[in-house]
């Protein structure tokens, strides 16, 4: 779904930006990569949308909200609420998160694949 | 040789101006850049000089920014520095509760090839939110990087950062070459960058540039076919292709996804940070100041107590360097040069007219400029801006502009020279060069008694009627003209809009008070000579005889002045003012607009000079003592001024009548009626609208040029003067001949 669709107060997971190369990189920049979570603090039908990321707070513009694609959190097989990319840290079962579990894994292959 | 130079790049707000100001030593810089508020400060590093002794190392304060894109003029000119003053290692500030965000900054900086030093800063603050961090693992993890800890705000960690640069700059740091985008990128990239070391091997940052032209970046774009290597771009565009085909995603995305991988990999077990939501005082704050409601309100309520300040507080100040020029300096002049046997003279008349009423011309500003500055800069500082673009973006955008333009414009009510400057707060320059070009349409504070004289005159009680029309006229034709700019000069700002909202803080001063007297020094350099020259020039034209009389002694209708005024007369005829002495007051208004009413009184004979010339001139000892007596004055005025903003703010609400402080007595106001018989003389009702809509519209005064030159260059400043003198006699005619069509004449 598109950010614009969401509620305050909710949290969801960022997927990607419909936006300029410009605009992609600025957002990389400011942190908003895919599989962070976002929680909408305000929700201005004018002006557009407050959201947080970690201790971050960020304005975006209603237009810019309804270029950004967000997903709804993962429920993990233990219960917990989390975000694609960060499901594997899920600590609470030993399920593999990461697995056919979750459809479409974002990017996963430096993740799994090297070690430092 | 030039001297070595380390540079201090970081995100916004992780107290990299701290870590700068703790290693700076005296003697700092600061660099502004035209058309924008971002500027480089450099200083020499202060070293101890037991453990080095190099005196002659710089450290440059980059813009705060993100990436290394170029989104905004921050990153360009960030971006620029790194590229091309090629400074000796590059310090870069993470903040320790943002770390993944700060090392996707550093991880762009690595491919640059320079080397880099880490400090990692606000650990501290990190901790104590619940962040953990093993910051030895750090360095380990980054192929041996430095990272130093530090806590700017205390102090810490500086000599060691002072150690790390000082073996930096002696022994030489090495480049870290971290691979790492994955193979399969890594292999496009050395591609590229074969290509680039075969065709182009004067570009000397390789891996940078085969990244950029792989992220497609529109700057390294155009300026590879500038040099002639479309082979290149179409090379990369090809491998860019393959990598759609290959994975589905674009090539900027993938080396932002595989940064933020390989980040993620980096802090794996050794970094922590608590993601879930915590409510913080500048959340709850936000809650009224962004609110979907209140935001507008409370922007508006704020810009209110930013015109005040502006414009009433520097007031009594204005007054007294005025009163410095006129009086003191004046009359010291006239002394000494009737000392030497000059008074009385051309030369006399040069000195006192000429240069000391223009030096005084361009000092009376520096208060302005000074409350101006030192608003904005609390805006900015306490981090009350980034909310204010981001409330009024929206309705802004209707009108062509970026939410910050509102400042400037507001500003302009008070002064239109401020106005120009206050444009620096905006981010790209087609919307300071267009927002520039509205100011002077904001009814500035010096045109007011133009309106007022007029208004009692031909109006009476209807008087304040007028002058509220001619306000809210101004702003419709600011209006105007920005719908038409609109479609001329399309605007550059993105459709979408995203801007952090740092957390409310109190501002401090340091961080306003040394770049308001950097831009001070800048307007008195450059505005302030061009104001000079202008003085001079009107004192010429004032004073070179056309029919009869002397140099510098030649009565106004006579002078080349006269003659100016009196070829003018007929152009002005349609809008129904066409005598030479309404004509010699319109250029005499652009010098200033405050002299308008005094050179009325003069031209049409009504000033009763014979009233002052009975007293004996005020010795210099008085007149010093005026200076310093009237210094004090001043301060309790500018104190009495910034009390009142609170009653006239309340003011504002219906029922409430409070009375304004008064700590001095009220001075006598002017008695100005033999000058509204004279007027009413020479105007009828519908011909006095006329003037003033032309007072309104036409340049503001000689300043407002000289300030539009600085900042925007010669042919937008003849584009601005054009076009205000354009509408304002269009303007005046259509009011004047549109009247009489109507029967109001």
């Amino acid at each position: 779904m598109r950010l614009n669709e969401v509620k305050t107060g909710q949290t969801v997971e960022f997927v990607m930006a419909d936006a300029s190369q410009a605009m992609q990189n600025r957002l990389a920049g400011m942190g908003l990569r895919a599989g962070i979570s976002l929680r909408i603090i305000q929700r201005n039908a004018h002006a557009g949308m407050l959201v947080a990321i970690g201790n971050t707070r960020l304005a975006l513009n209603t237009q810019l909200c309804a270029s950004i694609m967000v997903r709804e959190m993962t429920q993990t097989p233990c219960g917990l609420l989390t975000t694609l990319a960060d499901a594997e840290a899920c600590e609470n079962c030993d399920l593999n998160h990461t697995d056919s579990t979750f459809p479409d894994p974002v990017n996963n292959q430096i993740r799994n694949g090297e070690t430092i | 040789m030039a001297a070595l130079s380390i540079a201090l790049a970081g995100n916004p707000n992780v107290g990299k101006s701290t870590l700068f100001n703790a290693l700076a030593g005296a003697g700092q810089q600061i660099a502004n850049y035209p058309g924008v508020t971002v500027a480089i400060k450099t200083a020499p590093i202060q070293f101890d000089p037991a453990q080095f002794d190099q005196p002659d190392v710089l450290i440059a304060d980059l813009p705060g920014i993100y990436s290394l894109s170029t989104f905004t003029p921050e990153e360009h000119i960030a971006r620029d520095y790194l590229l091309h003053e090629q400074p000796a290692a590059v310090v870069t500030v993470l903040d320790a509760s943002n770390l993944e965000r700060s090392l996707y900054l550093l991880m762009q900086l690595l491919d640059l090839d320079v080397p880099v030093i880490a400090a990692l800063n606000m650990c501290d603050v990190a901790r104590q939110n619940g962040v953990k961090i093993q910051a030895g693992q750090l360095s380990a993890r980054l192929q041996g990087l430095p990272v130093i800890e530090t806590v700017g705000t205390q102090g810490m960690g500086i000599a060691d950062l002072r150690l790390a640069i000082s073996d930096a700059v002696q022994k030489g740091l090495q480049v870290r070459r971290i691979r790492a985008y994955g193979d399969d990128l890594e292999a496009v990239i050395a591609d590229l960058m074969q290509s680039i070391a075969q065709h182009a091997p004067q570009y000397a940052k390789t891996r940078w540039l085969a990244i950029k032209l792989l992220e497609d970046d529109e700057i390294v774009r155009e300026q590879c076919i500038n040099d002639g290597h479309v082979a290149l771009v179409q090379q990369a565009d090809v491998l860019r292709a393959q990598l759609v085909n290959e994975t589905g995603e674009d090539a900027d995305i993938l080396l932002a996804d595989r940064r933020y991988g390989f980040i993620g990999q980096v802090l794996d077990s050794i970094y922590d940070a608590p993601d879930g939501y915590v409510e913080t005082i500048s959340d709850r704050l936000d809650r009224v100041l962004t609110h979907p409601l209140w935001g507008v309100p409370v922007f508006l309520f704020v810009m209110w107590l930013v015109f005040q300040f502006t414009a009433n507080v520097s007031a009594p100040l204005l007054d007294w360097v005025d009163g410095i020029f006129g009086g003191l300096i004046t009359n010291a002049a006239q002394l000494v040069l009737g000392g030497i046997g000059l008074g009385g003279t051309w030369l006399e008349s040069l000195v006192v007219d000429g240069l000391i009423a223009g030096v005084g011309g361009v000092l009376v500003f520096i208060p302005v400029l000074m409350s101006l500055y030192l608003a904005i800069g609390l805006l900015e500082e306490s981090g009350y801006m980034a909310r204010a673009a981001f409330v009024m973006d929206r309705a802004m955008r209707a009108v062509g502009l970026q939410g910050r333009a509102f400042v400037p414009l507001i500003v302009g009510f008070g002064c239109t020279v401020p106005a120009i400057y206050a444009t620096r707060t905006l981010d790209n320059e087609r919307d300071r060069r267009v927002t520039a070009f509205l100011a002077p349409f904001m009814s500035c504070g010096a045109r007011l008694p133009v309106y007022v004289i007029f208004g009692t005159a031909f109006f009476g009680a209807q008087g304040a009627m007028l002058i509220f029309g001619l306000y809210l006229f101004g702003i419709a034709v600011a209006l105007l003209t920005a719908w038409v700019m609109k479609r001329a000069y399309p605007s550059q700002t993105p459709p979408n809009f995203i801007i952090e909202l740092p957390p409310y803080r109190a501002p401090r001063l340091r961080n306003i008070i040394k770049p308001m007297l950097s831009r001070i020094g800048e307007f008195v350099r450059a505005a302030g000579t061009v104001i000079l020259v202008m003085t001079v020039v009107l004192w010429l034209l004032l004073s070179i005889p056309v029919n009869e009389g002397e140099f510098a002694a030649v009565e106004a209708q006579d002078s080349l002045f006269g003659a100016m005024s009196q070829t003018l007369a007929p152009v002005m005829q349609p809008a129904g003012f066409g005598d030479w002495q309404a004509s010699g007051a319109l250029i005499t208004g652009f010098v200033a607009k405050e002299v308008v009413i005094a050179s009325m009184s003069q031209i049409y004979g009504v000033d009763d000079a014979s009233a002052t010339t009975d007293d004996a001139p005020p010795s210099l000892a008085e007149d010093a003592q005026a200076v310093v007596t009237g210094f004090g004055e001043a301060l309790v005025l500018t104190v009495q001024e910034a009390m009142n903003i609170i009653p006239r703010t309340l003011n504002i609400l219906p029922g409430v009548a409070i009375a304004d402080v008064a700590l001095l007595p009220a001075g006598d106001e002017d008695d100005t009626s033999t000058l509204e018989n004279a007027l009413q003389n020479h105007f009828t009702p519908l011909s006095a609208l006329a003037f003033n809509v032309f007072v309104l519209l036409y340049v503001p005064c000689m300043s407002t040029v000289a300030a539009m030159r600085h900042e925007f260059g010669t042919r937008w400043t003849v584009y601005q003067v054009a076009y205000t003198l354009a509408i304002a006699w269009l303007a005046a005619v259509v009011v004047y001949q549109g009247g009489l069509l109507l029967g109001f004449g």
